[in-house]
C-alpha cells in the first residue's frame, strides 16, 4: 500500500499545524515523521489514520481517495503512544477486539479468532498471559500486546505514534529491534512518529523531518544526515558545535563578525597533543564518560569571547589525551565540517586535508 | 499521614459528633419515634391509605422516567464536554449547573411560566392536546429539571481524566459508535454513572420544592410523596406525615448504602487503572 499525502492544512484557530503537508510513503517500508512537539508530525498521523480531518488537501491509498473515509474502513492498525489497551478486558480479549466487532460474513467464527489471537500471543511471545488483566502487565508487556492488537484485523498500514516513547532505554532498545524484525517480516506499510532521532535513523528507510506543521526535508537516513538541506535539519538530526565564521584555504577560520556558519558534529573533531596547520589551541573543562566513548567539553583559546566546544571521542583516545596534555590544553581542528552560507542558504562540505595522527 | 490529634483535634472531632447527633441523628430517631406513636397496626394502615398508595405510584411513574431521561443526557452532555474541544463548551458547562443553583421553588415556578396558561409554550401544548401542569408530565419535567446536573456532573471530571485513547482504539480496529460505547466507554465510567443514577434517583423522588408548585397538590392525583407528606402534615394528620416520612428515610438509607458500595468499586476501579 502505498500513500500520498496532498496538500493536507490544518489550523486549530489562528495556530496553523499543519501548513501544506505533501508526501509519499512507500510501500513496504517504514517511514518516519521525525520533528519536535508542536511540529505536527502527531497530527498528520492521526490525518492519515482518519482519527483528524484535515481542513482542507487529500489522503490517497493507493491512488483512492481516502480523505472522507471513516476511519473504520480505512484497513489501518493503529498504535497508540499509551498503548490505549482496554483497561476492563484481558490480554486475549484486546487482541480478539478487532476481529469481535467485525460484522456478517466478515466476522471470523469463534475457533478463527481464538485461533487467530493464539498465534498473535506466540508471535509477541505472550503465550502464558492471555487470560491476564492488562494493568498487570509491564509496558513492554502492554506495548506488545497493543502491537498484537492492531495487527490482529491484518492491516494494510501499520500507524505507530511514539510506539518506544514510555519504555525504559533497554526495553526500548529490545523492541526497536523486534519491531523492525516484524515489520520485514510482514512487510506492512509502516508510518512511525518520533522525536527521538537516534530511533528514527536506526530503523527508518525514509525519514520526514516536520517542523512548524512543515516538511524540512526528507530521505533515506544516509541522506537527511549526511546532506541536511537547512541548519534545523542539521541541529535536529543530533548533536552539532554551531560557531560563526568563514573558510580559509580549506580551513575552518571562527570569527565572530561572520553572518555565516561552520556546523560540525562533536564526532568529527579532531584532537592532538601536537599542533598542525590550521589547529586551535583549546583548554579541557569537563568529560562525560559514556561507557565506550566520551564526551569532552572544551574552551577555545585566543577567541574574543570565550567559546565551547563538545568533541565525541573514543575512549582510548581519550585516555591517551588527558594524560599527555600540558596544562589540559590540546589541539584541536574540524576533520569534516559543513559551512552554511547565510547568502545562498547552501550548505557546502569540507574535509581536512592534512593526514591526522592523534596524540604522536 | 494523619496526624495524631492535638487538644484542638479533640475539641474538633467532639463538636462534629455534637453536630452530628444535635442535627442529624437526633430529628431522624424523632421520625422514627413518631411514625410509631400510634402502634405498629396503625403504622401499617397508614401506608395502605389511597393517598398514599396514589403517592407513591406517582412518585415511581415519575422516577421510572425522569431518571433513565437524565442519565442520557447526563452520558451525552458529559461526552460533548468532556471528549471534545468546540465554541461554548465553557457556557454549556456553567448552564448544566443551572438548576444546582436556582432554588426549586424558582425552577417549578419557571415552569409554571412555560407552560401555564399565559406560558409561551401553551399554544402548542392546546394543539397538542397536552396538560403538562397540574398533572403527571409536569411533575416529571420539573424532578428531571431539578436533578438534571447530577448525572453529567458526576461523569464529565471522570471522563476527562480517563481520555478518548481507548475509544480511538476501538475505532481503528472498526468498531462502530455503538460497540465502542457499550464495550469500551460504559465499563470504564460504570461506578461513576450508577453513582449518578443512585444521586438522581434519591433527588427525584425527594424533591418537593418545584413539585408542589406544579402539581398543584392534588390528594390522590398529583401528590408525590413528599407533597403527600405535606398535605398530611397541614392536615394536623402528624403521625400519618411521619410514617410517609420513615419510608423515605428508609430509601435515603438505602441510597446511603449503595454510595459506599460503589464507593469502594470505583476507587478500586480507579486504582486499577492508575496502576496501569
Amino acid at each position: 500500500m502505498t500513500i500520498a499525502v496532498e496538500d493536507i492544512r490544518k489550523s486549530y484557530g489562528s495556530t496553523v499545524v499543519l501548513g501544506g503537508i505533501n508526501a509519499e510513503i512507500e510501500e513496504g517500508k517504514i517511514t518516519t515523521l521525525l520533528g519536535p512537539s508542536g511540529s505536527g508530525k502527531t497530527t498528520l498521523l492521526r490525518v492519515i489514520a482518519g482519527l483528524e480531518t484535515a481542513d482542507s488537501g487529500k489522503i490517497l491509498f493507493d491512488g483512492n481517495d481516502m480523505t472522507k473515509v471513516p476511519v473504520q474502513k480505512r484497513g489501518i492498525g493503529f498504535m497508540f503512544q499509551n498503548y490505549a489497551l482496554f483497561q476492563n478486558m484481558t490480554v486475549s480479549e484486546n487482541i480478539a477486539f478487532g476481529l469481535t466487532v467485525k460484522k456478517g460474513a466478515d466476522r471470523p467464527s469463534d475457533e478463527q479468532i481464538s485461533k487467530k489471537v493464539k498465534e498473535l500471543l506466540a508471535m509477541i511471545k505472550l503465550e502464558s498471559l492471555g487470560g491476564r488483566r492488562v494493568d498487570q502487565l509491564s509496558g513492554g508487556q502492554k506495548q506488545r500486546v497493543a502491537l498484537a492488537r492492531a495487527l490482529a484485523v491484518e492491516p494494510r498500514i501499520l500507524l505507530l505514534d511514539e510506539p518506544f516513547g514510555a519504555l525504559d532505554a533497554k526495553v526500548r532498545e529490545e523492541l526497536r529491534t523486534y519491531l523492525l524484525h516484524l515489520q520485514r517480516k510482514l512487510g506492512i506499510t509502516t508510518i512511525m512518529v518520533t522525536h527521538d532521532q537516534e530511533e528514527a535513523l536506526e530503523i527508518s528507510d525514509r525519514i520526514i523531518i516536520l517542523n512548524h506543521g512543515r516538511i524540512e526535508q526528507a530521505g533515506s537516513p544516509d541522506e537527511v544526515y549526511d546532506t541536511p538541506e537547512n541548519p534545523f535539519v542539521f541541529s535536529f538530526l543530533g548533536h552539532v558545535n554551531i560557531f560563526r565564521g568563514r573558510v580559509d584555504d580549506g580551513f575552518a577560520v571562527l570569527d565572530e563578525k561572520s553572518h555565516d556558519q561552520i556546523f560540525i558534529r562533536p564526532h568529527e573533531i579532531r584532537l592532538s597533543l601536537r599542533r598542525h596547520q590550521g589547529d586551535v589551541p583549546a583548554l579541557i573543562r569537563s568529560s562525560r564518560n559514556l561507557g565506550f566513548h566520551t564526551v569532552v567539553s572544551l574552551e577555545l583559546e585566543n577567541q574574543e569571547s570565550s567559546s565551547y566546544v563538545t568533541a565525541d571521542l573514543d575512549r582510548t583516545v581519550w585516555l591517551q589525551l588527558r594524560e599527555g596534555a600540558v596544562n589540559g590544553t590540546v589541539y584541536l581542528n574540524f576533520a569534516h565540517f559543513k559551512f552554511y552560507s547565510e547568502q545562498t542558504k547552501k550548505f557546502s562540505d569540507y574535509e581536512l586535508k592534512t593526514k591526522w595522527s592523534y596524540s604522536i | 499521614m494523619k496526624k495524631r490529634s492535638s487538644a484542638v483535634g479533640y475539641l474538633l472531632i467532639l463538636l462534629a459528633f455534637l453536630f452530628v447527633a444535635v442535627f442529624i441523628l437526633l430529628p431522624v430517631a424523632t421520625v422514627v419515634k413518631e411514625s410509631l406513636a400510634d402502634g405498629f397496626g396503625n403504622y401499617l394502615s397508614y401506608l395502605k391509605a389511597p393517598g398514599a398508595k396514589s403517592a407513591l405510584i406517582l412518585t415511581v411513574i415519575t422516577a421510572v422516567i425522569a431518571v433513565p431521561l437524565n442519565t442520557i443526557f447526563g452520558i451525552m452532555l458529559a461526552w460533548a464536554i468532556a471528549k471534545y474541544r468546540f465554541r461554548g463548551r465553557r457556557l454549556l458547562s456553567m448552564a448544566i449547573e443551572i438548576p444546582y443553583a436556582v432554588s426549586p421553588v424558582v425552577a417549578g415556578l419557571m415552569i409554571v411560566m412555560v407552560f401555564g396558561s399565559t406560558g409561551l409554550l401553551r399554544p402548542l401544548l392546546d394543539a397538542l392536546g397536552l396538560k403538562v401542569l397540574f398533572a403527571a408530565p409536569g411533575i416529571i419535567f420539573a424532578s428531571a429539571f431539578v436533578t438534571f446536573p447530577y448525572v453529567a456532573k458526576e461523569l464529565i471530571p471522570l471522563m476527562s481524566e480517563i481520555g478518548n485513547s481507548e475509544e480511538e482504539a476501538a475505532v481503528t480496529l472498526g468498531a462502530g459508535f455503538f460497540r465502542t460505547f457499550f464495550s469500551v466507554t460504559l465499563p470504564n465510567i460504570k461506578w461513576g454513572l450508577f453513582y449518578g443514577i443512585i444521586l438522581t434517583n434519591a433527588r427525584v423522588i425527594g424533591e418537593f420544592g418545584a413539585v408542589s408548585i406544579v402539581s398543584g397538590k392534588m390528594l390522590g392525583k398529583t401528590a408525590t410523596l413528599p407533597v403527600y407528606i405535606e398535605l398530611l402534615y397541614s392536615n394536623y394528620e402528624y403521625v400519618a406525615a411521619f410514617t410517609i416520612a420513615s419510608v423515605l428515610m428508609l430509601l435515603a438509607l438505602v441510597t446511603l448504602v449503595q454510595k459506599f458500595y460503589i464507593e469502594l468499586k470505583e476507587r478500586k476501579h480507579l486504582k486499577s487503572r492508575g496502576a496501569s
